[in-house]
């Protein structure tokens, strides 16, 4: 190693490195996107009026209060804390405070993703480039939702496990630890079981056996089982997680739950990813570590089942393949380009090691919260952070918040959580987001109305449905309108309400 | 278990079991369309190539790419009906994992399984279709190709003739174009990297593969189409409207059990690959990136993937059980002794008892490739077959209706009506590449009642609607004064009301 002058403090302070670089880059573009982050899935209002109720009431519901369909049915609270999270932001900035939170939870994600990487290879670009496609494929699930607590989490995770698998960790304290704020912060924390069960197994398979590192990995394993059990619901959280995975009809009639389409642009990282991961493995010459390949073989395959699963995916695979193209640089000759490469990789990793970092992000986080408190819209577009009137039924609540609506109603599966966000608890909804709680059985009856199946008019009476808020432009809405029964109370482009009336 | 150990035996059992799962009910929504074409060109002993089977694009030029399949299709239809498609679909098939069974590595039970799991992957397009054709020329190719790299044997000269019978039989010719493509820059890139497996090929002999290669390529012109037919891969991939029509032209639905198996090969060939000391060779990586990418952006890929796929797959897995067996074998008493064991037994076999049990399997088997040719082709199942798929009954009732007007039809069943309703011209079938995005998205807007459908199906003088029971289309066009003539579970028949 050289020996180079020591950089001026003032300099190494002033200076990012190149993580710090990406963190910032990734961050604001977020910021920027900020209306997309919020409007794309329909469950955020959800998470804001449940993270509301419970600092306001401080108790975590467990049975449910949000619907008229299933109300007081036991209820798997598994995003409480993630809600809460949710909830403070809003409450400190409004819908600016949930776009600065998520994008500062995936801006250290992807900042950390560029640490391991680069902590397992020593080589910052490579590290940089991978990070960047990892970021680039996750990047059609960077939503304000609690799944970017378990991107975040799954980093942190495979960091950990990946040290005591080198050998730098001895202690496995910290994993119960991990996982008790994974339970109760997003149902997808089995993944982490599943993380550490490729080690375990990559472990049993490639290393002399001795009882004290199984000691440890069994530690974790158990350990982190049974603090899974510390959340509102106990074991049931596992229930809820593998009967909703079990249910087929229920994943296929889940959006985020389909597999990725790769006609769709935003696909292509990921499927550059998979091209990459092949390439790596034709190239390297070294035997790939087993943990290694069952991680990457298996989120491979859990992505292409999933495309909610590609970000997963990339951020425990991408320090993988950051590792072995390393390790293949450092040992190929390509007529001097390698040694060209490494050494100037090596200067780069000099003058990283000589900087402190941490100002720049430190700054432009703590402005952007500012701006955003004080109303600065900084999306691009210019139009600040607020739900879109071509997505949710914006002017239609607005009419529902002057003229009551009476009794229950049927309202369009993709709206439940705005319509909790805005008129919650004066109205309940017919049905939200929350899949995994209502269940086969009821999504199926709402299937049935939106369809207009045999026995529409049935659920719509069992459920003594007095209004409905559906699309203008569905079935539902165009066969109401051709009945007696039906009144166009509210109507726009987008949105229509319906009110049953005498029938005279 | 040397009764079942024999290599020979094992191929025999596994062609004959490939053969039972690819004799199938020989229906198809495109296998009309195929018959009728091949049937006008049987009748007028002219290439069949301006359209007259639909009111849409009555008289344009079609660029028939398969009419060679269709001539014989319709052939094996006349002398053998069901029977006969049934048994070819089976036989090409077979014939095509045979070709593959010959490039793979490792003991015969492996290559078998693996074999077995490429044929369950590439069932799905396992069809009376002209596309077997392309599965089993495709799986050819890749043998002369495997043959010249691992024997040296250069028999490259055949892929001429191979190429003017495949651009004749289907236009998936490209396929073999992409693949030996794939081989070359796979063989390239080796040679950049400095890396040489035992089976790379020099400059010399890529040179020699890049001439065939063009050689092939060019010669796919010769047929009643010329060089149209350089024309057709682009021509269909660059119909946008495929994905949204043809299930076969999206993304796999890995939520499928049968298209998970898919997954199962492409996970187990990286794990191989990963735990493997063998080095993949650049020219699988290149195959693999390519027809991967393939089969991820449209399944009916999964065949051509798992083909190409299954002998690297073996090469590993054989590499991999090696090390595992030796590393068992020595660390582990009980597996020295199974080994052991499985020797002497091997010697103490009495060899007449063998030949009875393995003559016994083998008839076995060949009975259940009768038994299933006579069941998946018995009348009855085939009409009851045909009723869920088609609208028989629908068809049946136009038939004796003669309702007057232009028929509108869903597109799954444009293929079926010209074989079945030869007096009414379809809006639209199988020929997606004859339609183009034009008509298809006219027949997307009619049904999904997009606002311009009344406007669409009037410029048409349509009269007949024949479509899904209970679709948007039918309560649309019911609300804007269509009867319903006829409906039963699978088809609606609306007519404009006077």
């Amino acid at each position: 190693m050289k020996n180079h002058k020591k950089t001026p403090d003032i300099v190494a302070v002033l200076i990012p490195r190149i993580g710090e670089i990406l963190f910032i880059a990734i961050f604001i573009a977020l910021i920027g996107l900020g209306p997309k982050l919020m409007n794309v899935d329909g469950d955020l209002g959800r998470h804001i009026t449940l993270g509301d109720y419970i600092i306001s009431s401080r108790s975590i519901p467990t049975k449910d209060i949000f619907s008229h369909t299933k109300f007081g049915d036991s209820l798997t609270p598994h995003e409480w804390l993630a809600d809460v999270v949710f909830a403070i932001a809003h409450m400190a900035a409004g819908l600016d405070g949930i776009v600065w939170i998520t994008a500062l939870l995936i801006g250290a994600t992807f900042w950390l993703v560029y640490k391991q990487s680069l902590n397992l290879s020593s080589m910052s670009l490579l590290a940089l480039a991978g990070t960047i496609l990892a970021a680039a494929a996750s990047s059609l699930h960077w939503l304000s939702r609690p799944h970017i607590f378990t991107v975040f989490f799954a980093v942190i995770w495979t960091t950990e496990l990946e040290k005591l698998r080198i050998g730098i960790r001895r202690n496995w304290v910290i994993f119960p630890v991990i996982m008790l704020i994974w339970v109760n912060t997003h149902g997808a924390f089995i993944a982490g079981i599943l993380i550490w069960a490729c080690y375990f197994v990559g472990f049993m398979i490639d290393q002399k056996l001795s009882w004290q590192r199984i000691k440890s990995y069994l530690g974790i394993g158990f350990s982190s089982l049974l603090v899974s059990l510390i959340n509102p619901d106990g074991i049931g959280i596992w229930r809820t997680g593998l009967g909703f995975l079990g249910n087929q009809y229920l994943v296929s009639h889940t959006a985020e739950y389909l597999p990725p389409d790769f006609h769709q642009i935003s696909t292509w990282p990921f499927l550059l990813l998979i091209v990459l991961s092949i390439g790596v493995l034709a190239i390297s010459n070294k035997k790939m570590i087993s943990s290694h390949i069952l991680l990457l073989s298996g989120w491979t395959a859990m992505a292409l089942c999933s495309a909610r699963n590609i970000p997963l995916y990339a951020v425990t695979v991408v320090p993988i393949l950051v590792t072995v193209s390393a390790d293949y640089i450092q040992g190929i000759n390509l007529n001097g380009a390698s040694d060209k490469f490494i050494t100037l990789q090596s200067r780069f990793m000099d003058i990283e090691k000589s900087l402190k970092g941490g100002l720049w992000s430190g700054i432009v986080v703590v402005m952007a919260g500012m701006l955003l408190m004080r109303g600065f819209p900084l999306d691009f577009q210019n139009k600040g952070n607020k739900f879109l009137d071509d997505v949710f039924p914006v002017q239609a609540v607005d009419w529902v918040e002057k003229n009551q609506l009476p009794g229950e109603g049927f309202n369009y599966f993709p709206w439940g959580g705005y319509l909790l966000y805005r008129i919650w608890p004066g109205t309940l909804v017919f049905i939200d987001g929350q899949t995994d709680f209502y269940g086969e059985e009821l999504t199926r009856e709402y299937e049935k109305v939106i369809t207009l199946s045999p026995g529409w008019e049935d659920v719509l009476q069992k459920y003594q449905i007095s209004w409905v808020l559906m699309p203008t432009q569905s079935e539902l809405i165009q066969h109401l309108q051709g009945l007696d029964d039906w009144d166009t109370v509210y109507q726009d482009q987008f949105s229509t309400i319906m009110l049953l009336g005498s029938g005279e | 278990m040397p009764w079942i150990k024999e290599d020979k035996f094992y191929l025999i059992v596994l062609l004959l079991l490939i053969l039972i799962m690819a004799i199938r009910i020989p229906l198809d929504t495109d296998m009309w369309w195929h018959l009728r074409a091949g049937e006008e060109t049987l009748n007028y002993r002219v290439v069949y190539k301006v359209d007259t089977l639909s009111y849409t694009r009555a008289g344009e030029a079609w660029i028939n790419h398969s009419w060679l399949t269709q001539v014989l299709m319709v052939w094996l239809y006349k002398i053998g009906e069901f029977k006969a498609l049934s048994l070819w679909v089976g036989l090409t098939a077979t014939l095509c994992m045979f070709f593959i069974y010959l490039q793979m590595e490792g003991y015969a039970i492996l290559r078998a399984g693996v074999v077995l799991l490429a044929s369950f992957v590439s069932s799905v397009v396992w069809s009376p279709r002209p596309q077997i054709f392309s599965l089993l020329l495709f799986a050819i190719t890749g043998f002369i190709i495997f043959r010249y790299k691992t024997t040296g044997k250069n028999q490259l000269y055949w892929l001429g003739p191979i190429f003017i019978v495949w651009s004749n039989l289907h236009g998936g010719y490209i396929l073999g174009t992409i693949l030996i493509l794939s081989v070359i820059c796979g063989e390239v890139f080796d040679h950049f990297l400095g890396e040489k497996s035992e089976f790379s090929l020099g400059w010399e002999e890529i040179g020699q593969l890049v001439i065939w290669g063009a050689a092939g390529f060019i010669l796919a012109a010769v047929n009643p189409n010329g060089i149209n037919m350089w024309r057709i891969p682009f021509q269909t991939v660059g119909v946008v409207s495929l994905q949204n029509l043809i299930n076969e032209w999206a993304s796999p639905d890995f939520h499928q059990p049968i298209q998970q198996l898919m997954l199962i090969l492409l996970f187990g060939t990286f794990a191989a690959v990963g735990l493997s000391k063998r080095r993949l060779a650049g020219s699988d990586l290149f195959i693999m990136v390519v027809f991967g990418f393939l089969a991820l952006t449209a399944r009916r890929n999964f065949g051509p993937f798992a083909l190409i796929t299954a002998p690297v797959l073996s090469k590993h897995l054989a590499d991999l059980f090696h090390t595992w067996k030796k590393k068992l074998v020595k660390r582990w008493e009980i597996f020295r002794k199974v080994s052991e064991f499985q020797r002497k037994s091997d010697k103490n076999i009495n060899s007449k008892f063998q030949l009875f049990l393995n003559g016994g399997v083998v008839l076995f088997l060949i009975t259940a490739v009768f038994w299933k040719l006579a069941y998946v082709t018995n009348t009855e199942l085939i009409s009851k077959t045909e009723n869920q798929m088609f609208p028989q009954s629908a068809v049946n009732w136009i038939k004796e209706e003669n309702p007057p007007g232009q028929l509108f039809n869903s597109y799954n069943w444009g293929g079926y009506l010209t074989w079945k309703l030869r007096e009414y011209p379809v809006f639209v079938d199988g020929r997606t590449d004859l339609f183009g995005d034009e008509i298809l998205r006219k027949y997307i807007d009619v049904i999904s009642g997009h606002e311009d459908w009344e406007k669409v199906l009037a410029g048409y003088d349509v009269g007949i609607l024949l479509i899904q029971a209970d679709s948007t289309i039918e309560k649309l066009a019911v609300k804007s004064g269509w009867v319903i003539n006829y409906k039963d579970p699978i088809a609606a028949i609306l007519t404009k009301k006077q």
